[in-house]
């Protein structure tokens, strides 16, 4: 197998993301990479909400509906713009928003953490999905879409 | 044959006088080594190697490889930049991780490198195992190896080098809650009487050591981030030395290894303050 080698220079190595032997999971905090953390203390906070918690039988949320809305926010966590908003879905689901001047994204994860999306983008039709984390590409598109530049 | 050990069991002195804790903040170790790559090393040799050992690590997940990272001395002593491969035709390389079925240990390989991974397991309260018991799994697991690769001709792997890894997480609230906090954590850092600055907002650090007579180097990072597990906000300390054998015999490789877990248990103790030995309940000096 032929292969080429460059040698970068010393001020860019320094800056790859070179793979670890690592193996427990962690995202870095910098680098605006902060409002991770709050979202996901959001997310973290509605476990205590009780039986019932809507006046109309709903269930608690699920520990494991949890995991998977922090799961799907490490997914957008290179996106430019945070999270706006979380809030429970009665049956026991999350619903995670992003409000930004032109475009809303909309990711619901249900209580068989099955996890799907509305993205409506002004001057484009609607578009809704399931979303699978298998598929990397519709995750890489969604999360352009919170960081390309916002027209006027 | 080459690559067993010979009877000497160094266990008791590879423990004796090393600082010891009762709730150390270690969530993951790492054991491994890195080799000349095997030139006949290809994909069918990781399904091969899988049905030796998929009894005790029946799942699998494919990675992309780790680049080597030798440690080179110049007169300077300077740690020389990595290089970048960039492979235009042919197979890419892999790295191929063999799960256990506790989900507490991992073995990790690919053409060039062979690790042993310990972690803290999601979800369970399982302490620390030490070293003095992973160790003895990577013997193991490496002799394995190598055997496998004797019996499908596949070449005698030439050790270039041995990596200790340790990483620890300080959660925010055991031992510090802002990062105006950081100079009760480390040692290196001391609160300036600034004038003008307020308390850091965050930080990061790397620190490298070199060993005497360049047997290797000590590399320290420290930087924030996030467990997504249990959503917790952490400072991830991780030790990692790494520094060539004397030889490619096991004896030799174990030895460095003992040699970097050494470094690694003197540094973090040295790195980090006494306040913090007390959260994690530092037992006493042994004699």
């Amino acid at each position: 197998m032929n292969a080429a080698v460059y040698a970068l220079p010393a001020e860019d190595w320094q800056h790859l993301d070179l793979q670890t032997s690592h193996w427990v999971e962690t995202i870095p905090l910098y680098g605006g990479m902060e409002w991770l953390l709050s979202a996901a203390n959001a997310l973290a906070n509605l476990s205590t909400l009780p039986d019932n918690w809507d006046g109309a039988g709903s269930p608690p949320i699920a520990p494991e509906v949890i995991t998977k809305a922090i799961d799907v926010l490490c997914r957008f966590r290179s996106a430019v713009e945070p999270m706006s908003h979380v809030s429970p879905v009665p049956g026991g689901g999350l619903q995670l928003e992003w409000h930004l001047r032109d475009r809303y994204l909309e990711i619901e994860v249900f209580p068989d953490e099955s996890v799907e999306y509305l993205l409506e983008a002004r001057g484009q039709a609607p578009e809704e999905g399931t979303l699978l984390f298998s598929d990397a590409n519709i995750v890489q598109r969604l999360v352009r879409q919170l960081s390309t530049r916002q027209s006027g | 044959m080459w690559w067993h050990r010979g009877t000497f069991d160094r266990r008791a002195a590879m423990s004796r006088n090393l600082p010891d804790f009762d709730d150390p903040p270690v969530v993951e170790t790492a054991l491994g080594v890195e080799f000349v790559p095997l030139e006949k090393w290809s994909i069918p040799q990781f399904g091969l190697f899988w049905e030796q050992i998929r009894t005790e690590y029946p799942r699998f997940e494919i990675q992309p490889p780790v680049g080597s990272q030798i440690e080179r001395f110049s007169a300077e002593n300077r740690p020389s930049p990595p290089t970048v491969t960039v492979t235009a035709v042919g197979v890419p390389d892999v790295r191929c991780w063999f799960l256990e079925r506790s989900g507490s240990r991992l073995l990790q390989v690919q053409r060039d490198r062979f690790i042993h991974n310990w972690r803290k397991p999601p979800g369970k309260a399982e302490d620390y195992p030490h070293y003095e018991n992973i160790r003895p799994i990577f013997e193991r697991e490496w002799n394995r190896f190598c055997e496998f690769l004797h019996r499908e001709s596949l070449g005698e792997p030439d050790v270039v080098q041995c990596e200790v890894t340790y990483v620890n997480h300080l959660e925010r609230g055991k031992g510090w809650s802002s990062f105006g906090d950081i100079a009760n954590v480390l040692t290196c850092w001391t609160d300036s009487e600034a004038q003008f600055l307020p308390k850091p907002e965050g930080m990061a650090l790397n620190v490298r050591y070199a060993m005497p007579d360049n047997q290797g180097r000590l590399h320290v990072s420290l930087h924030p981030a996030f467990r997504p597990q249990d959503a917790k906000e952490i400072l991830q300390l991780s030790l990692t030395a790494r520094g060539r054998p004397v030889s490619s015999r096991i004896n030799d490789i174990v030895a460095w290894l003992d040699l970097g877990r050494e470094w690694v248990v003197r540094g973090f103790t040295d790195f980090t303050s006494r306040g913090m030995h007390r959260v994690w309940q530092r037992k006493e000096d042994r004699p």
